[in-house]
């Protein structure tokens, strides 16, 4: 069953279009990402999910919800972290939980104060004194108290070192496998990704590049170098040719063999050709190009 | 969210009564025009109204026939407005019109008194203070207590501000035994104490009677001048003149305008045709020869000359208002608007003025490039129908207030 | 809904003690500069420029309400406009013109608790010195300026709460319009016709901010 459903989203900012008729789903149980450039309007889509923008045309629905009109009921199954981790930034951190705690007929205390325990802050400093990696730990305790079946997670990566990101991917795969969870997140980082998510959204500016499973991303997509007499054919199967110095890269998923024939289907040498295994993201800048 | 519509529409609406109300008064404020009348009295002398007109630097003096006059002219054919000047030149006549004159004849029988119509509606605090009429004083003297006078009489001892029992029983019998009504309707009296001797107060009771209470040698003084008898009062102005001839002006509810003599609490009605009481300004400078009545209406002013004696009308004269640059302007730009506060009251309420039909000309020329121009999402007829009732104001409501995707 | 009025006190409370301190100080300063108008003047001719020249005691408060509502209006809104956290707020589960009606619901009656105590302050102290038809004369004088910081709270939060500039100015302008006919200077006691019209555009006004949620939740930009 379908926890996120997005038919024909067609949305502008003014006359620039941001994206045209695009559709997708995520199932139960899936930790999805949703990757791009700056730009190519992944915090759209996700304000777009969660109600707070209006898009041009189109419908999503959440939990089998329209998502202008989701009912207390829903939401309280939705978790939802803002970009840059922003919370009430006036409170502390025992209010902010007593506060929420109320909202929320199944919350785990233990949850949150279990993440913050390794925390070196007092239970009574204030959030805005804060750092982003430790308000992004209070961020993140918030929403494994509310215990949501669904998460959405704007741009979590941002602002945090490495270390808190890699606590940040470690706590949220440990959490989403126990329970059977559901996440949709965004993020332009792509390290630690491999990591996490089970389906990858690619966006490019206008358009959804690639939706497929990260598995099959990081199997199958493949960079080839290789020398050329003649300038290598545009093909749906070649992504992003360009040369590199005497060199040229293509990435594809298809295997060498075939790469190579569509290379030579044009006519023309080619040389040197070398296959090579890609991590998340290369693949991704396979995918999306360098620009 | 569910009530956006009727949540905008509100917010349009509020919009629109606010700038209904604040545009034209910006718009008056920046069009104000004084009528630039002259200056009107009668003239004891010419026996005509005479006039004074300054248009820049240029002082114009002349009387009803057109004959002009020069400034000391002007003074002397004006004895009873000019005669501290007159005195100061040497120029003072033994006599006018048979009657001899001094400076201090003329000013004990002169006065000025304007009526508002605000006077009949305006808050009243409730309190008012009762001098000693004689005190033999040249000024009087304050008592140190004020009283309430609505459903009872209570003297309030101002110090400790607690009622003076004794007081107030005092007045309380007296009034009981002249026959007074509570509740008081309403009570005028002036209790400044510039003056050497005070008339208190007239009172209008609860059965319409008319009673005059006064403090004399400490002791209560209350009367029912019967005057409740003849007319229905709508209102009574105190005025003390040094001749004592009268105490002040009574109004009835149909406009007209009386004396009270003094003491026999008589009436004598003025020869002047019904006032608007809730719209005109009266002023009256009378002399011992002549009362000059200026009323001031809407369309224009009114000047009636009376005979001191008789009270009989002997002239008139009448000047129109011009058209002023506010009713130019208004009546082309809104057809409606709203004021808080004018002058036939001092209380705040919301009042709709029409101007004129023209305006709704600009009405239908704005609704109508609104019709054309406006974005197709908007419930376009609606919109065009409220701006041609509301016009400018109706416009900008609409286009300040965001519509919805 | 204690979760709202627990939140919106953790945000303002430092802000309402200060206002609070603010009204308490105007009072005092009110009374000790009527006692000693009273020691310089005398009770008498006090009592008498009261009644006759329509003096006021309760001038220098008049414009402390209106301020008083158009920062609590910031102080509560400007932290939800900040970085959009707002979308926090209404993501909670519950309904969202509940939540809105409950945040406005907390400032509104902070601002008329604190009135109603600054008012009933007042009177209560103007009255061990004067007769009651002046304290009377002196609440209804007052009542449009606390009356006016109600509604510079209402629309100061209708303004706040808009997602998008342009608009915030046009929101203010008419604000200021509707807040002005408050304070066209008037007699004391004028403003009694007006009670009705106001408490209808009070209530009115309540609403307003409804519209600015919609907008903000429409993504409006």
């Amino acid at each position: 069953m379908a926890i996120i459903q997005c038919e024909n989203i067609t949305h502008y900012y003014g006359n620039r279009l941001i994206y045209k008729n695009i559709s997708f789903e995520v199932k139960r149980g899936k930790i999805l990402g949703l990757l791009g450039k700056n730009g190519t309007g992944k915090t759209t889509i996700i304000n777009i999910l969660t109600g707070y923008l209006k898009p041009r045309s189109g419908v999503c629905r959440i939990l089998g919800e329209e998502m202008e009109h989701l009912s207390p009921a829903a939401k309280s199954r939705i978790g939802l972290l803002l970009e840059g981790h922003i919370q009430h930034s006036y409170f502390n951190i025992e209010q902010i939980e007593k506060f929420y705690s109320q909202f929320f007929p199944n919350w785990k205390r233990e949850a949150y104060y279990e993440l913050l325990k390794k925390l070196q802050v007092a239970p009574t400093q204030k959030i805005s004194t804060m750092s982003c990696g430790q308000r992004s730990q209070i961020a993140l305790g918030l929403l494994f108290a509310q215990d949501p079946e669904l998460l959405i997670l704007d741009d979590f990566s941002m602002g945090l070192d490495p270390g808190y990101r890699r606590l940040f991917v470690e706590y949220l795969r440990e959490y989403t496998t126990a329970e059977n969870k559901t996440v949709f997140l965004t993020s332009h980082i792509i390290q630690d990704m491999e990591l996490l998510i089970d389906d990858c959204i690619v966006m490019d500016y206008g358009r959804l590049l690639l939706h497929e499973p990260t598995a099959r991303i990081t199997k199958n997509f493949r960079r080839f170098r290789f020398q050329a007499t003649a300038t290598p054919p545009q093909t749906p199967v070649l992504w992003n040719t360009e040369k590199v110095g005497h060199t040229w890269e293509t990435y594809s998923f298809a295997p060498a063999e075939e790469v190579r024939r569509e290379l030579t289907s044009a006519g023309g040498e080619v040389s040197r050709f070398v296959e090579e295994k890609l991590s998340l993201e290369d693949a991704f800048i396979g995918l999306t190009g360098k620009y | 969210m569910k009530y956006k519509n009727i949540i905008r529409s509100c917010i349009i609406a509020a919009t629109t009564l606010a700038l209904l109300w604040a545009i034209p008064s910006l718009v008056s404020t920046a069009t104000y025009s004084s009528q630039n009348h002259p200056f009107v009295y009668f003239s004891s002398v010419v026996k005509q109204f005479c006039f004074r007109k300054t248009i820049g630097k240029q002082t114009q003096r002349y009387d009803a026939a057109g004959q002009e006059y020069t400034e000391s002219q002007f003074d002397s054919i004006m004895p009873m407005m000019y005669y501290r000047q007159l005195a100061l030149n040497g120029l003072m006549p033994d006599s006018i019109n048979g009657a001899a004159v001094t400076p201090q004849i003329i000013r004990s029988n002169s006065f000025i008194f304007r009526y508002r119509p605000s006077e009949m509606s305006q808050p009243h605090i409730g309190l008012y203070v009762l001098l000693e009429s004689m005190s033999g004083r040249a000024n009087l003297q304050s008592p140190g207590d004020a009283f309430r006078f609505k459903d009872k009489i209570e003297f309030i001892d101002i110090l400790a501000n607690t009622v003076d029992r004794e007081k107030s029983e005092l007045y309380e019998k007296e009034l009981n035994k002249r026959g007074y009504t509570f509740p008081t309707q309403w009570a005028f009296g002036d209790f400044s104490t510039q003056k050497s001797f005070d008339e208190g107060y007239f009172a209008l009771d609860a059965s319409g009677q008319f009673f005059h209470m006064k403090q004399v040698s400490g002791k209560p003084f209350i009367r029912n001048t019967k005057v409740g008898d003849s007319i229905s009062i709508a209102h009574f102005s105190m005025l003390n003149v040094s001749n004592k001839r009268f105490y002040g002006f009574v109004f009835d509810n149909q406009g007209y305008m009386y004396i009270l003599e003094s003491p026999s609490y008589k009436l004598r009605k003025l020869d002047l045709p019904p006032l608007s009481l809730h719209g005109d300004d009266v002023l009256i400078m009378g002399n011992m020869f002549y009362w000059t009545v200026t009323v001031t209406t809407e369309e224009g002013k009114k000047y009636f000359a009376l005979n001191n004696e008789t009270l009989q009308k002997v002239d008139e004269y009448l000047l129109d208002n011009k058209t002023n640059r506010w009713d130019k302007v208004s009546s082309w730009l809104f057809p409606a608007y709203i004021t808080l506060s004018d002058n036939s009251s001092r209380f705040v309420q919301p009042k709709v003025h029409f101007t004129a039909l023209t305006a709704f000309a600009l009405n239908i020329a704005i609704a109508l490039i609104f019709a054309i121009f406006a974005r197709k999402k908007v419930n376009v007829a609606f919109h065009a129908v409220y701006i041609l009732v509301t016009g400018v104001a109706g416009l900008i409501a609409v286009l300040i207030t965001p519509d919805f995707k | 809904m204690n979760a709202i009025i627990y939140k919106e006190w953790i945000k303002t409370r430092r802000f309402v003690l200060l206002l609070g301190v603010l009204f308490a100080a105007l009072i005092t300063y009110i009374f000790l500069w009527s006692g000693q108008m009273m020691e310089a003047s005398g009770a008498v001719i006090i009592w008498e420029t009261i009644i006759g020249k329509d003096m006021r005691l309760v001038g220098y408060i008049k414009y402390l309400p209106p301020a008083a509502g158009i920062l609590l209006a910031i102080v509560q809104f400007a932290p939800e406009m900040q970085s959009k956290r707002l979308k926090l707020t209404l993501h909670l589960p519950v309904n969202e013109g509940k939540m809105m009606c409950g945040m406005l619901g907390y400032g509104f009656t902070v601002l008329l608790a604190l009135f109603s105590l600054s008012c009933a302050i007042l009177m209560l102290g103007l009255s061990v010195r004067y007769a009651h038809e002046i304290v009377m004369a002196n609440f209804w004088v007052s009542l449009p300026w606390f009356a006016g910081g109600l509604f510079t709270y209402l629309l100061g939060s209708w303004t706040c709460l808009e997602p998008v500039w342009k608009q915030r100015i046009f929101n203010a302008v008419t604000a200021a319009c509707l807040v002005a006919t408050l304070y066209t200077d008037q007699m004391s006691g004028a403003y009694a016709t007006y009670l009705p019209y106001m408490l209808a555009l009070l209530a009115v006004c309540f609403f307003f901010s409804l519209y600015s949620t919609a907008r903000f939740k429409d993504g409006v930009q």
